[in-house]
């Protein structure tokens, strides 16, 4: 399992402020994971870190990482 | 400055900081683009502090729903420009910080201008074309930019273009956010905030540009912080740059460039105003149909027998199947409608017209709203 922090108004998106997913090997399987779980994501700017950094897609997610989903804000 | 050692005796005490960070401060400008929340609390300590210069640049007027928020504003200031009440109330906290007030809005055309003349640059705007726009020309002015915004309960800070010691200039918000994976979906939500929360991420925001200033400690470079008022937790992210392909690449560019991909409603053929709305929805033509772009938990819901509820994901394959010419697309304030109605258009023939309602769902008359 990876456990997944969640960020800004995505947490209206995906319910919590954490959730869980099965455990994917590349971020690309993560994206599609997300999408297939929450399909609002789509249509949603973000960013993924794992253990506080972040990341692309090219990048692989190692086991037991933290990861986090981090949309841009605009209010000032 | 020496002269004001008294005033500022007890930041000089922090031996770290001293009369050299003191001198720093007396000889710095900076320019605060946005006098909004954020802008409310950063303001009031950049010049209690004592830094030497302050531009504050905002085209928008003081009005009863910012004064939770907005804490240099009193009900008095109602209707008067945000970036000259700031001024004024500001001179009255240091009479030693030369204060200079722009009533305007940041465009292509005056950002060069504007900020060649200060040699920091704090942005509190509230969209995010004004900070796509301001990104892109402190980065070929290599200008240090502060940077900080809002959603709800959370904020973000980060501090792009410092100028590294081997002479590199670190990452910009492109590096984080490439305009080509923007959705400006995001922009429109008028998900509110928490009257405190834009005093908490201003003094974060403040206390990056008094330790660029100053020399004094680590600021977010290649970093950004996201804040959570509810939870109390702090968290700092690491990013890499790596050049973005859309940005422009010199002064030419960037007045050129076209920003308002990220505005947040403009006009055009494509969409109707409210009084349109009131003669299709009072009228007798019944050859329409209004949907609701929304999320389930927006607020306030439209009650009215031709709204429907069509998430934008599902646009392309549900519009097709509605047995109107005429169908309206609305969101909170009108933006992601607009984005949303250009997106469908290339999936629909030419027999029904896609529209957007400007000014969101408060363009319906408020017997037809629910909260």
């Amino acid at each position: 399992m990876l456990e997944i922090l969640v960020f800004g108004e995505l947490v209206d998106f995906i319910g919590s402020e954490k959730v869980n997913i099965s455990y994917c090997t590349t971020v690309e399987e993560l994206y599609s994971s997300l999408f297939k779980q929450f399909p609002a994501l789509r249509e949603k700017t973000f960013l993924i870190a794992q253990n506080n950094s972040i990341i692309s897609t090219q990048d692989l997610i190692i086991k037991g990482s933290e990861i986090a989903l981090l949309p841009p804000f605009s209010g000032g | 400055m020496l002269g004001n050692s008294e005033r500022y005796i007890r930041q000089i005490q922090c031996k770290e900081f001293g009369l050299k960070g003191q001198a720093a401060l007396s000889m710095a400008k900076v320019l605060v683009i946005g006098a909004g929340g954020l802008a409310c609390s950063l303001l009031q300590y950049l010049v209690s502090m004592g830094v030497g210069k302050i531009g504050i640049v905002d085209y928008d007027t003081v009005s009863v729903s910012n004064l939770p928020r907005q804490i240099l504003y009193s009900a008095q200031d109602i209707g008067l420009n945000k970036a000259e009440v700031a001024k004024h109330k500001l001179i009255s906290l240091n009479h030693n910080t030369e204060i200079e007030s722009f009533n305007l809005k940041v465009s292509n055309s005056n950002a060069y201008d504007l900020i060649s003349n200060y040699s920091i640059i704090v942005d509190c705007t509230d969209n995010l074309e004004s900070k796509y726009l301001i990104n892109d020309i402190c980065f070929l002015l290599k200008k240090p930019l502060v940077y900080a915004s809002l959603s709800k309960y959370e904020g973000q800070v980060a501090v792009f273009n410092k100028l590294g010691d081997s002479g590199n200039i670190s990452g910009n918000y492109r590096d984080l956010f490439p305009v080509e994976n923007a959705k400006p979906i995001l922009n429109c939500n008028d998900v509110g905030v928490l009257g405190v929360l834009p005093g908490i991420i201003g003094c974060i925001q403040a206390s990056e540009v008094i330790k660029l200033i100053s020399g004094v400690g680590d600021v977010l470079v290649n970093k950004i912080l996201y804040y959570n008022m509810l939870k109390q937790s702090f968290k700092i992210f690491n990013y890499s740059s790596a050049k973005c392909a859309s940005m422009p690449n010199s002064i030419e560019e960037f007045k050129n460039y076209n920003y308002s991909i990220l505005k947040e409603c403009s006009w055009d053929d494509d969409m109707i105003d409210k009084n349109i709305l009131v003669e299709l929805l009072e009228g007798n033509d019944n050859d329409f149909c209004l949907v609701d772009i929304r999320e389930d938990y927006e607020l306030p819901k439209v009650i009215h027998s031709k709204v429907l509820q069509i998430s934008t994901e599902y646009l392309s394959n549900e519009l097709p199947k509605l047995n109107v010419s005429k169908i309206i697309l609305f969101c909170q304030k009108g933006q992601r409608s607009k984005i949303a109605s250009s997106k469908v258009k290339l999936f629909i023939n030419d027999s029904k017209a896609i529209y957007s309602l400007s000014g969101g769902v408060y363009s319906f008359p408020n017997n037809y709203l629910k909260y």
